[in-house]
Formats: structure tokens, sequence, C-alpha cells
């Protein structure tokens, strides 16, 4: 395990708890409720399958600083191959931001790629949407397949960034 | 007794002293630095006087401003803490000169026992074991050779002047020796302006154990029974506990009997702690005097019911001590974790930066000493000391199992701490059954990683706070509150979180 924690934009699915006291959480098959602390905007109580954990959560300039049970990780979001890439992801990997079927393939192995280049359409709630190439690079494996279901986390393309892309993991904290 | 107090230093344990001296009537003085223009420190004394810049040579090192700072607000005596001047004859003999009272032995005896040469020479004189070795002055690299094959290999090289491991050389054998005595005196010379060296046995596998003792100006003198500090990164204690898994009470008596008979042949008056080696055999050797209060006074509080902050005020002030050595019945267990700003997977070096969040843990039988609250910049100047966690229980097991509870609930956010090190350290096998020794974390915890998680409970935490937005955390998290002003969200309702 590493102090830092990277975690795909848009792999939590969130909703207002029925009672209007919380909210519900998705990850994957994982359900969570969450209930924050009125006393305390740090703090919140996840039930999972009735056991209540404590984490305590603030934002810094570099991602999100998060405490549970002894052990502080720096979480940061990952923006892999969606719309709004910074240009900043690292990563040789791309995969939906959110649940979605995969509707067309727009790239093969071995292509190499300009940055911002359209890979992957998926179609999530109804809307289309285009995972672009993060960076420069090559194509070194398509694993998405049309009509299929797909989730954050699941590498739809892997690729090679150009050379000098290599992974400017920042210090993480000054 | 006099009436108002200065403190000669900083964060957790300026806050420590003041909260004695209150409850005793005693109005506080805090002194700050630049850095130190919001420290919680400050706040917690009933006047604060401002002296110089961030760097301790113009600030907490600075002796005449101090002593300026002392007379300009009418304080009678000044309390030094630990580390800084605290154990700086110059500083002790000027407070003296001005006529206020120094909280702390005089700047003779500190003098003699500061040296380590010196300190073991009082020691034998005193019937106190020493390590074998050779603690000549004048001696020049020849005579330190041929001394060298009466003690035997390995070895150690120390500074006479030195600390915190500096000016230290382990040899192995005789070849390496020339240059580990080269090496040991330039560096004692650069650190410390004295470039003595001096050699001794080096004990494989040894406790650091020390003895609390009183003494006051009436010849009284006693101690309070042992700390363990075993649990040592770089030179330096993280984990201290009292009693000692390693002592009987025929070893305790002796231990203890050994360090009041220091204590009386040296002439020390009021609170120091007598350092120890223990090897296997249960036989122990002198190691060296703080002339001071220690980092890790209050796992000896915890188990005594002595406020060793009161009995430092009440010896100073010329008071006789109220208690005798049969009073000293030390109750249960008691542990003590620093909280450093510090990474532990780096090899513990200083993480300085913002504090973003901090929470103190609750529940019976702790005690958090804290020199931060959420948003406290933790500076690259000073010794990256947060706050110390300690726990008092029945016995060892429980004291262990209270702990490893209070630290996951220790929350510090924003600078990396050795917490989730510590629980494991705690957890190990090898500290539950006791078998701590000074190179414990080296032989066992070297190549410590964190465990991993519940990764998803982070992943959903970061969710919650983009979903509810940066308004809670904004004031502090975004790193603009410190140079804009104080910006009242971070002012109020967070001053009590940690302390």
């Amino acid at each position: 395990m590493s102090f830092e924690l990277e975690v795909i934009k848009g792999s939590v699915e969130m909703e207002r708890a029925e009672d209007g006291l919380g909210w519900r959480l998705r990850l994957d098959d994982d359900e969570l409720l969450a209930v924050p602390d009125a006393g305390d905007p740090q703090r919140f109580v996840l039930t999972r399958a009735g056991q209540a954990h404590t984490v305590y959560a603030v934002g810094a300039k570099d991602g999100v600083w998060v405490w549970h049970d002894g052990t502080a990780r720096l979480v940061r979001e990952r923006r892999a191959g969606t719309r709004s890439a910074g240009g900043e992801s690292e990563a040789g990997e791309v995969t939906p931001p959110m649940p979605g079927v995969v509707v067309r393939v727009l790239c093969e192995p071995g292509q190499s790629v300009k940055k911002g280049q359209d890979l992957v359409a998926i179609s999530a709630m109804k809307m289309e949407s285009v995972l672009k190439a993060p960076r420069a690079g090559t194509v070194a494996a398509v694993r998405a397949v049309v009509g299929e279901q797909v989730k954050p986390g699941d590498v739809l393309v892997e690729f090679e960034p150009e050379a000098d892309a290599a992974d400017a993991k920042g210090g993480s904290d000054e | 007794m006099f009436r108002k107090l200065l403190i000669a230093n900083r964060g957790e344990i300026a806050i420590r002293i003041m909260r004695t001296a209150r409850e005793m009537g005693i109005a506080t003085v805090a002194v700050y630095s630049e850095a130190d223009r919001r420290s919680p420190h400050v706040d917690a004394a009933d006047e604060a006087v401002f002296i110089g810049a961030s760097e301790p040579a113009a600030s907490y090192l600075n002796i005449e401003t101090l002593i300026r700072a002392a007379k300009d607000c009418g304080a009678e005596a000044i309390h030094p803490g630990y580390g800084f001047l605290s154990e700086n004859p110059d500083f002790a003999a000027r407070v003296a000169e001005e006529g206020l009272i120094f909280v702390g032995p005089s700047s003779e005896v500190m003098r003699k026992l500061g040296d380590k040469m010196s300190a073991s020479a009082i020691a034998e004189a005193c019937g106190v074991p020493t390590v074998p070795g050779h603690r000549e002055t004048g001696s020049d690299s020849e005579a330190l050779l041929k001394a060298a094959a009466d003690i035997g290999f390995p070895l150690l090289v120390k500074a006479s002047a030195g600390g915190g491991g500096k000016g230290m050389r382990l040899v192995r054998n005789h070849d390496e020796l020339p240059d580990a005595l080269a090496l040991a005196a330039g560096e004692a010379q650069t650190a410390f302006g004295d470039g003595t060296v001096f050699l001794e046995r080096y004990l494989e596998k040894a406790r650091h154990v020390e003895i609390q003792i009183l003494a006051d100006t009436h010849g009284n003198a006693l101690h309070l029974n042992e700390r363990e500090c075993s649990i040592q990164r770089r030179h330096q204690k993280i984990i201290e506990e009292t009693p000692s898994v390693a002592l009987d009470p025929d070893l305790r008596q002796r231990m203890g009997e050994a360090a009041v008979a220091l204590v009386k042949g040296s002439g020390y008056v009021n609170a120091g702690t007598v350092e120890f080696l223990l090897d296997e055999s249960g036989r122990f050797y002198f190691l060296e005097v703080n002339t001071r209060l220690q980092v890790e006074h209050g796992v000896t509080e915890l188990v005594t019911g002595l406020d060793l902050v009161r009995q430092q005020l009440r010896i100073a002030a010329g008071e006789a001590l109220e208690i005798s050595q049969a009073d000293v019945q030390p109750r249960g267990h008691a542990l003590e974790c620093r909280i450093y700003a510090e990474d532990p997977e780096a090899g513990f070096m200083p993480s300085p930066g913002r504090v973003l969040y901090a929470r103190a843990p609750h529940g019976p039988g702790l005690r958090l000493d804290s020199g931060i609250r959420s948003g406290t910049d933790v500076s690259v100047h000073y010794d990256p000391i947060l706050a110390k966690l300690m726990v008092h229980a029945e016995n060892r097991p429980a004291a262990i199992a209270r702990m490893v509870e209070a630290l996951k609930n220790c929350v510090v956010l924003g600078v990396k701490t050795p917490i989730a090190y510590m629980i494991d350290v705690l957890q190990s096998e090898p500290f539950r059954q006791g078998d701590t020794f000074t190179r414990f974390l080296e032989e066992h915890f070297a190549e410590w990683q964190p465990r991993s998680g519940d990764e998803n409970l982070f992943t959903a935490a970061h969710a919650l706070v983009l979903e509810m937005g940066t308004g809670a955390t904004a004031g502090i998290g975004d790193g603009v509150a410190a140079e804009s002003g104080p910006d009242p969200w971070t002012r109020i309702g967070r001053w009590d979180l940690i302390s």
C-alpha cells in the first residue's frame, strides 16, 4: 500500500439517503451509508452491512487527506480517459469514468495516437461520451468490446505514453 | 512561591508547563518567534512576548533576548522546558546573575554533568557503574588506539560534548578505528565546537532505562522509578514506558539508589533523569544525566500521581519536598507515543506543512499533550514534535491495547506522522513480549510498509468531500488563511479540537 491512493473520477455513485440525513454510496458492488457529523464537517460515519467505520477527511490543494483506523492517505483523482482530461494524467490505461456500455471502438493495437484523440465511445445514462487519449502514445491493447457493460476501473485501452511521459509522482507535501 | 513565570520554549512542552503554573496561581508568559505568531502555546499563556526571527539562534536560543523579555514583563522565574537552552549552563548562569530563578539545577552542576567525560568521572566517584571505556582528557590518537585494544571490539567512539548520535561511531575492529576517530572528532568539532572524543565498549543488546529523580535545596533527594525508552529511531526515543519489564524490585532499588547517589554526590537540585544502559545479564551502566524535564516525564506522572512540573516549581522556589521515598508507590503501567511530523516510509524525514485537521482521542486513561490544532503550520525551523499521546492502564497488555485504540483515533491530517507505524510496533510479538532493546526498530522494522487498508472507505471519503464542497475546509485546506490574515472559520470552532 502506498501513501497516495488514486481513484477514478466518477467511480463512486452517490445519492441522498431516504431520510435525508446521509448519502448512499456505491463502489462496484460495495454499498455504504455515509452520515456526516453535523458538529464536525471532517468526520463521517460509513456503515457497511451494519458495521460502522469512522473516517475523517479534509480537502487540500493536492487531493483529499483521509484518515481511517490510524492510517492517513492522500486520495487523488485520476482523470484517465475523461473528455476534460487536462493532460496531466500519466496513466497508461483508459477506463470509463462511470458505468456504461461500449458503443464504438475507435482505435486498434499498434496505432499511434495524438493527445485527445478519440479511443472508445461508451453510453451511460442515455448519454454517449468518448474516452480520449490522455496524452500522445501508442495503443498497446484494446480490451473494449462493443455491447459490453463496463465500469470504472475496467481497462478499455492500454497504451504506452511517449517517452519522457514518465510517472511524475509528486511529493505528498511541500 | 514566585508569581510570574516565563517559559523559554514553544509547542507542547510550553503548554504543558503553563497548565500546571496556572493551577498553582502563577501567571505565565510565552515567548514566540516569527514562525510561531499563531502557535497554540502563545494563546495558552497569560501574556506573550515576541522574541525575534524564526531561526532558533535569533529567538529561542538567544539568551539576552529571553532575559530581557523576562525582565520587561516582570517574570521572576524562567522554565526552559526541554531542548533549546534547557541544558545550557551559560543560560542558567545569566538567569541567576539577573536575580531571576532558573527552574533547573545550578549552572555549575549542569556544566559538570553536561560533559560526558566529566559526568562519567562523577558517576564513578559516586560508585555508579559506567560502561568500560577510556575517558581521559588530552588523549592523542595513539593513546586511544592503545586503549582500544584493552576495551575490546566492537566499541563506540563518542563525542564528549555529544548528543543525539552526533559524533558517534560504531567500530567493529582495529582497522576501522583511525578513520572513525577522525570522523567522529570532525563531526563533534562542527556540531559542538569541541572535538574531544572517548571510547566505550559497545553493548550489543541493551535496553535504555532511565531513573527520574527529584532533589530539593534542603538536601532531600528521591527517585520516581524507571522509564524504559529502548524504542528509538535515529538514536531518538519514540515509544517510552514505565515500569520496564526488565526490572525486578531488587534491580529497581539498586538502580534507583545509584541515581540518588549520583544526585547527592554532584549537588544536583530540581528534577532530573539519570540514564543507564541495561545489558542482558541485568548489569547496568551509567550513560548520562539529563539536567531538565524529559520529553517522556508524563508516563512517570501517570503511574506516580505526581505532577513533575509542580515539583520543579516548588523546588525552584526553595520549598522542601513533601514526599519521601516510601511515598512513591507507582500503580499500573503507562506508555507514551511521540507524534512527530515525519515520514516513517522515508527514514523518518521531517514532514513539515500545515496540519489541516487534528482531533484528540478520548476515553479512560488517556492523556494528550499537544502543541498543535487544526490549521497549525509545522515549521521547518524546529523539532517536528506535534504531540505526545500517553495511556495508563492496570498492566502492560492493557496499556498496549489502550494505546493502539487511542492511536487509531488520534487524527492528524495534512502532515505525515508515524502513527500507523507505531500501531504496528505495539502490536508486534517482540514488543508484546517485552523483548525491547535500543536496536529494536532497526532489527524488526527497517523494512516497514503500511498495511493495506479498506480502500473503499478512503475512496468514499474522497467522494464525500468533493460532493459536499470544499466550503467546510476551504479556510485551512487551501493554504490561503495564513497569508491573508485571520479567517474567522479557522479561528472559531477549531480551538478545542486537539489539546
